[in-house]
């Protein structure tokens, strides 16, 4: 990401502090992760610090730090879910890819993370990996999707 | 005045205030962490709750503001269990086990060092044992045992930053520091970051302060209800024994500092809420390094002479017979006395007398051509204008409409910045006309960037923009308007605007701002004087104020500069070369040079004799022919003037080191050893005596004066009514000969440059310089 | 595009609609939610499209695409038309034998038509299916109806007819006093009359008023907003411009949270089709008023649906929670009032508006009017969402409606009210569902969730499972929900692993009761309720752990022998802010 693209993409929007959640949304859509250099243009734009945009960005689970693995694999850890068998998905996902929640596999394939509901609470416990939902999601149903991406690469 | 119960007692509180205040005010102790004077509420530590009648639950007294007929109770048994649960769970979070240690009493005698230890894991290791707030509570509220399991964060404590350490283990996250660093000194280095368990304090990117926008203020270390933000030196050297108040002498705002001292050392120094001018405000000088230029190895001891080529130490009398011998008969014509403008009005005034005695001629001020309230006052005075040049800090907190021309208070007089900020997040207009980036741009309303030598184009285009949209019956009567009218018509408007370098869409916007200010403060800044030419800017700014009915602030450096300019008028036009003193020689060269300042190259040869009375030991002091060591302001009393006029004595903190005398003294002594009278001061009380009966402008600077209390200010006369001063007509934008050399801030004192005294400066200055500004947030 | 100047226009519009539409046959109504779609409902409208086109049925049967049907348990799904016959759990190779047997030969499938478990018999027309038999689908009967994408769909339906009564035969004040005696309360979970909050912020002198849709659905098992805001857009969009009107607010903001892309995309949608005609920005309809909606994504905080938190969010702040008062109504975004309701209250503007506050009110109980959408899900058979009028039983809604607990077991206890809320064992069936009988048996009614356990549930894990979430989304400003729930959640995990102590319940009722009262905000004063109901009702379940080492339902694994099994996951690790 050079100074030259963020610059072009903070023109279109507008310059207050209510735009920032927009405007961070988007470098999170273009990029992948918030990267550093975007946080001080961010800054500039909006007439404010470094740190104050760092302490809204961390705030929100949505912004990562870091970019991520080439798929996003997202359990939900809903209740719904959790009574389903939730947990003991989670458990097999994490041993699967080998990280925790927020981590990355040393590959770059898989990054690992959770979220608090995702609104198919009825067919539970449900996976999604780069924006494809997985319903009813079974300790086996793990591996067969991490295979089935794996193969993909 | 609102009236509302506490405890079934009538109190009558500012409306305004919150129920938490009000209490304090009354006496009445709610216990409470996270609320601040001067921050806003923040109602996180959840200590405060109290009751209030006809309202569901608890209530924080501090996000309460008071109203009439209000009923609160702030004692009930549920209230104080559940503060004690509440103080459990926040100390659950903060290595506690000194508080409840049974072996507290035996320990205290083995804590004087290891506090130096690295990793606080219990309050006898903490730097801030005895001054923590968290210690106060848990005596107020009585705990005994913390019921539930200890977490340590394992945070790594943050040692990058000079001066202070930042331990975010012992973090109970109440926001002080963030809500201080943003609300009252405008720099929102730090923030809140993550959140719920994971919450911590923390810099954009984990970076280190001085990369954040941190301008080392302090203001989060004294807010700090913990030993979080430690200063480093309190580690080594423990808490003070005593406390001093002092005058920072380190730039022209002349904060009221505390000295903590121990052992005859100054070891700290901080604010104090409530205290003249500063009410609790400090910068990185004054908090951080007052110790440093006390203590500075390189502090001069001895008197010295030298004998057979080397530099040997003497006694007093033995240095003083030399120069005594020196500055008679053959050697005086030729001779003369550079003095520093940083010395206290006594010691200025004794140098005056001495040297119109014995040389016959005026001292030169070492820094004259280089001040900028000196130059401005005589720039308009030459003008006919005298100005007042009184006014309060805290009036600019007022203000509705500032202009920062040159000036980077942040950097220069950071306690007037931080008055100017709360005028600005009041609704004050800023407009900032500077040649390059600061901290000032983000709260500009307007922020224009000048190019150096097209200030008198800028401000031509202003007046006449602003004279082109007054109304001729309001100013036909004012002193000066034919003369000023006649001038700005010669001027040509394009040709104005095309040399200023400023669009027609800028010129609108500034004039439009100008117009509609009310309470006005034009700041006038060295960087103003640097960059253009005086005779001409200081006259346009003037101007534009009377038009806008603002005031004209000449943006002192130094801590003396006002004083300077009320006890010795001329210095201003002081010519600070060697011109006058050569004048009077014979050989085309500086007879006897006697150097109480920073000494003036002369490029040339050296001068035959040379006296440097100096703080510090230096180049000049290592070639002179003899050596007399001066004391710094901390060992001494005396007065400054500070950017307000108020006139403000400072006592010792600590003993003359070494062999060190008051400049006064000196020359005193010296003075009587050439046979002169009038020179018998015993102290410096009596020289402010003589001082404010000789000079009415010093009245109030008699030792009587301050007595009572209150401020006393510089006696300002009004010899003559405002007019308009008749502008020069600006030509093309033209570069100064000669331009740079005005300090933009006093970073030095006696001529010892801080910046190379004190690392910790010298990397937050290297943050502020132009060209490292780009990558900070 | 018909730019609207003039109410008279939407009947006119309505008609022409109508008129241009060509009349088909048959329709297939594919519901296309994102429950659906993650059933792979995508595949079924493809798999129609390619089979009637290849058949040349382009012209006779046509295909509608639609939000969520409901019944997601089922999904995915179709209803046919005229018959309203519905076929669930299909799969693509299924639709040759959809269109050669039932849309041409308008012959049964039995394998796709519901059958009720215990009596066998089929229901193949949508309203006899037990599930929808009971309920009363005023706010979700149009999803049927609607494609999301088509604001004509949603006139055609009659929609922003109430939006013209209101500007044009109301007063503002009248509005107010129709959604009051509607006896309308806040669907969010607090309850508060609804009438009585609008009136609060009308009153309030400012120069501008805000009004706020809270589409921030955070709470786990719910998911009744998204499907609205997806499936019926217009109706939230049509009841906010209502309220606008009534409270004198010339802007509003959706608020959704970014974990319901297809609500962000359907409003946003709607909302663009809604200013192109007239309905947003400004003389809406022609009239004086002016009203436009901002629309803004969440990041990922459940925080943000209390209303301080939300209002910090849409302010590009940290989302922390401010102390009230001052409420909204007095001083809410930038200062100004600011009214929030949810996404199902808004909804149920427009329909009191048209159909009426003395219809509404006859609908529900006396405190509690109007109809519930419900978020029915965990072990129930029959799980997704059911709008049920106000003083049902719960027993006819998990039992009639959701046809009971699945695979054989048995009803444990339902939780409702999300964490916020509380769990009711099998003695609160036949409780009738409103607001205060909810508060009083000690849960609530939250935003509608309806969690379904049964014996493989523990109690205990359940408990610590919301406290684990309570943590991971406390904002961290108070001491009481940021250390204090904390320390609950420890507790409770110890518990869990088979190291409880005895005093570990006063602990944890002690801290719960601190944490209540201490709070800020009610993410902080609500988080122990879910500790205290399962407290107070199965309390035995904790004894069990503690005492005798053992998890009766036989989750906990530390306290199950399940070979090749870890233990649950350790308290959590704090993260260090340097790598």
């Amino acid at each position: 990401m050079t100074g030259v693209e963020m610059d072009a993409l903070l023109r279109g929007f507008g310059r207050e502090q209510k735009d920032l959640t927009r405007i961070l949304h988007k470098v999170q859509a273009e990029y992948g992760y918030i990267p550093a250099q975007a946080v001080q243009q961010i800054a500039r734009h909006l007439n404010t610090t470094a740190s104050e945009i760092y302490g809204v960005l961390t705030f929100y689970k949505a912004f990562r730090l870091q970019p991520g693995g080439k798929y996003l694999v997202t359990v939900c850890q809903g209740t719904s879910c959790h009574v389903r068998g939730g947990a003991r998905v989670f458990e097999e996902m994490k041993k699967e890819l080998g990280v925790e929640p927020g981590e990355t596999t040393p590959d770059r394939l898989f990054s690992l993370d959770t979220v608090n509901c995702l609104g198919c609470c009825a067919i539970g416990p449900t996976v999604v990996v780069n924006g494809a939902y997985y319903s009813q999601v079974s300790e086996d149903g793990v591996r067969s999707i991490i295979a089935e991406y794996r193969k993909r690469k | 005045m609102i009236k509302l119960k506490i405890n079934g007692r009538e109190i009558a509180a500012e409306p305004g205030l919150t129920v938490l205040e009000a209490a304090q005010a009354h006496g009445i102790k709610i216990p409470n962490l996270c609320a601040a004077k001067g921050l806003s509420s923040y109602g996180g530590c959840r200590l405060c709750l109290v009751e209030i009648k006809g309202r569901r639950g608890y209530v924080p007294a501090c996000c309460t503001p008071v109203e009439e007929n209000l009923e609160v109770t702030t004692e009930t048994p549920q209230l104080r269990d559940l503060r004690r649960l509440t103080l459990e769970l926040i100390l659950s979070e903060h290595p506690h086990a000194c508080l409840i240690c049974t072996e507290k009493k035996n320990c205290e005698e083995y804590k004087s060092t290891i506090r130096k230890v690295g990793e606080v894991t219990g309050c006898v290791l903490c730097p801030e044992n005895g001054q923590c707030r968290l210690q106060e509570l848990v005596e107020e509220l009585k705990i005994e045992k913390v019921r539930f399991p200890a977490s340590y964060r394992n945070l790594e404590v943050l040692r990058e930053d000079p001066f202070f350490d930042r331990n975010y283990n012992l973090c109970i996250l109440c926001a002080r520091c963030v809500r201080a660093c943003a609300e009252v000194r405008g720099a929102s280095a730090i923030s809140v970051v993550f959140r719920g368990p994971q919450a911590v304090i923390g810099t954009a990117m984990d970076r280190p302060l001085l990369d954040s926008g941190c301008q080392m203020c302090g203001a989060c270390v004294d807010v700090c209800p913990t030993g979080a933000l430690t200063e480093r030196a309190l580690k080594g050297a423990g808490l003070p024994a005593e406390t001093r108040s002092t005058i920072c002498p380190l730039c022209s705002v002349g904060c009221t500092i505390e000295a903590g001292l121990r052992d005859g050392q100054i070891i700290t120094s901080y604010p104090i809420e409530g205290q003249p001018v500063n009410d609790g405000q400090a910068c990185v000088k004054g908090r951080f390094i007052v110790r440093d230029v006390v203590h500075s190895p390189k502090r001069s001891l001895r008197p010295m002479l030298r004998r057979h080529g080397e530099l040997e130490a003497v006694t007093w009398d033995e240095a003083l017979d030399e120069v005594a011998r020196r500055l008679t008969g053959d050697h005086l014509p030729g001779s003369g006395l550079v003095v520093s403008s940083q010395l206290s009005l006594e010691d200025q005034y004794i140098a005056l007398k001495f040297s119109r005695e014995v040389f016959g001629a005026e001292p030169l001020l070492d820094s004259a051509g280089r001040l900028p309230l000196l130059a401005c006052r005589s720039v308009l005075r030459e003008n006919g204008v005298y100005a007042p040049l009184n006014f309060e800090l805290g009036s600019l907190s007022n203000a509705g409409f500032i202009l920062a021309a040159g000036a980077d208070p942040a950097l220069s007089q950071p306690v007037l910045w931080v008055n100017v900020l709360n005028a600005v997040r009041k609704g004050a207009k800023l407009l900032v006309l500077n040649s390059r980036e600061s901290v000032l741009d983000r709260w500009a309303t307007l922020s224009l960037r000048i190019k150096p030598g097209t200030g008198p184009a800028v401000l031509g285009c202003f007046s006449r923009w602003l004279f082109d949209r007054s109304s001729k019956d309001r100013w036909a009567s004012f002193p000066g308007y034919e003369g000023l009218r006649s001038a700005l018509e010669k001027m040509s408007q394009d040709g104005l605007l095309s040399s200023s370098g400023l669009t027609a869409e800028e010129l609108q916007a500034a004039g439009r701002l100008l117009q509609e200010s009310r309470a006005g403060y034009f700041l006038c800044g060295s960087g103003f004087l640097d960059d253009h030419d005086e005779n001409q800017v200081i006259p346009m700014l003037w101007n534009i104020a009377q038009f806008v009915d603002a005031r004209l602030i000449p943006l002192a450096v130094e801590n003396n500069e006002r004083g300077v300019a009320e006890l010795w008028p001329e210095a201003g036009a002081n010519d600070p070369s060697f011109g006058r003193i050569l004048q009077g020689a014979e050989k085309g060269r500086v007879n006897s040079l006697y150097v109480a300042g920073a000494f003036p190259q002369p490029g040339e040869d050296r001068p035959d004799f040379l006296i440097v009375q100096e703080c510090y030991r230096g180049p000049a002091g290592r070639s002179a022919d003899v050596v007399l060591p001066a004391a710094a302001w901390a060992e001494t009393d005396g007065t400054f003037v500070n950017i307000e006029g108020r006139i403000q004595k400072f006592k010792p903190l600590v003993d003359l080191p070494g062999e060190s005398r008051p400049d006064w003294w000196i020359f005193c002594r010296l003075a009587e050893k050439l046979g002169r009278q009038g020179f018998g001061f015993r102290n410096a009380a009596e020289i402010a005596e003589e001082m404010s009966k000789e000079l009415p402008a010093l009245h109030e600077a008699s030792s009587h004066h301050p007595r009572k209390g209150k401020s006393c200010y510089i006696r300002e006369e009004k010899i003559a009514p405002a007019r308009f001063i008749s502008p020069e007509a600006p030509e093309r934008a033209r570069p100064i000969p000669g331009a740079g050399g005005r300090p933009d801030a006093a970073d030095y004192y006696r001529g010892l440059d801080l910046c190379e005294e004190v690392r910790g400066l010298r990397r937050l200055r290297e943050k502020s310089r132009p060209g490292d500004r780009k990558e900070e947030g | 595009m018909k730019m609207l100047t003039h109410p008279t226009q939407l009947a006119a519009w309505k008609a022409q609609i109508l008129e241009e539409r060509p009349v088909f046959q048959k329709t297939v109504v594919v519901s296309n939610g994102t429950c659906g779609r993650a059933r792979g409902s995508s595949r079924i409208i493809e798999a129609l499209k390619r089979e009637l086109d290849g058949r040349g049925l382009g012209e006779t049967i046509k295909l509608e695409v639609t939000g969520c049907h409901g019944f997601c348990e089922l999904e995915p799904n179709l209803v046919i038309y005229p018959g309203e016959i519905y076929y669930g759990r299909l799969k693509p190779e299924d639709i040759p034998a959809v269109i050669d047997k039932t849309l041409l030969k308008d012959k049964m499938i039995p394998s796709f038509v519901y059958e009720d478990p215990k009596s066998h018999r089929r229901y193949s027309q949508l309203k006899e299916i037990p599930f929808y038999r009971k309920q009363m689908r005023h706010l979700t009967q149009d999803n049927l109806r609607i494609d999301p994408d088509r604001i004509e769909d949603y006139i055609l339906a009659d929609g922003y007819q109430a939006l013209a009564k209101a500007l044009f035969d109301m007063t503002a004040e009248e509005v107010i006093r129709e959604v009051d005696s509607a006896g309308l309360r806040g669907r969010g979970g607090a309850g508060f009359p609804t009438g009585k909050k609008w009136q609060f912020c009308r009153n309030e002198s400012a120069e501008r008023r805000y009004i706020i849709c809270n589409a921030d659905e955070g709470n786990p098992g719910t998911y009744m907003d998204r499907s609205i805001l997806a499936a019926n857009p217009h109706s939230v969009i049509e009841g906010m411009i209502i309220g606008a009107y009534a409270m004198g607010a010339a802007e509003g903001y959706i608020y959704v949270r970014m974990e319901a892309p297809q609500a962000v995309r359907q409003v946003t949608i709607a909302r663009d089709q809604a200013r192109k005609h007239g309905l947003l920005g400004k003389s809406i309809l022609g009239s004086e008023f002016h009203f436009d909606i901002h629309i803004v994504e969440g990041a990922g905080a459940f925080v943000c649906g209390e209303e301080t938190s939300l209002m910090s969010s849409i302010e590009g702040r940290r989302a922390v929670s401010r102390q009230r008062p001052p409420f909204p109504a007095q001083s809410g975004l930038w200062g100004y009032p600011t009214n929030i309701n949810n996404v199902e209250t808004w909804a149920n503007v427009p329909l009191i508006i048209s159909r009426g506050a003395e219809w509404y009110s006859q609908i529900g109980t006396p405190k509690s009017k109007g109809t519930k959408i419900f978020s029915l899900v965990g072990k129930v058979r029959n799980g997704g969402q059911v709008e049920v009028p106000m003083g049902i039983k719960l027993r006819e809604v998990i039992y009639d409606i959701g046809g009971g607990i699945k695979d054989g077991k048995k009803f444990k206890a339902v939780q409702t009210g999300g964490p916020a809320g509380g769990f009711l064992p099998a003695e609160f069936l036949d409780l009738a569902i409103d607001y205060d009988n909810l508060v009083q048996a000690g849960s609530t009614m939250g935003s509608g969730g309806m969690i379904v356990l049964d014996e493989t549930t523990c109690m205990v894990d359940l408990a610590r499972h919301y406290m684990h979430f309570t943590q991971e989304e406390s904002c961290g400003k108070c001491v009481p929900c940021r250390v204090g729930t904390r320390q609950m959640h420890d507790i409770l995990v110890r518990i869990t692993r088979g190291e409880g102590e005895e005093e570990d319940l006063a602990r944890l009722k002690e801290l719960s009761d601190s944490i209540m009262v201490a709070s800020l905000c009610g993410l902080g004063q609500t988080a122990p309720n879910p500790v205290l109901s399962t407290l107070r009702h199965f309390r035995d379940e904790y004894i069990e752990h503690i005492r005798h080492k053992k998890c009766p339902a036989g989750v906990c694994p530390a306290l199950v022998s399940r070979p090749g099994r870890e233990a649950a996951p350790a308290v959590r690790k704090v993260k260090k802010t340097r790598p």
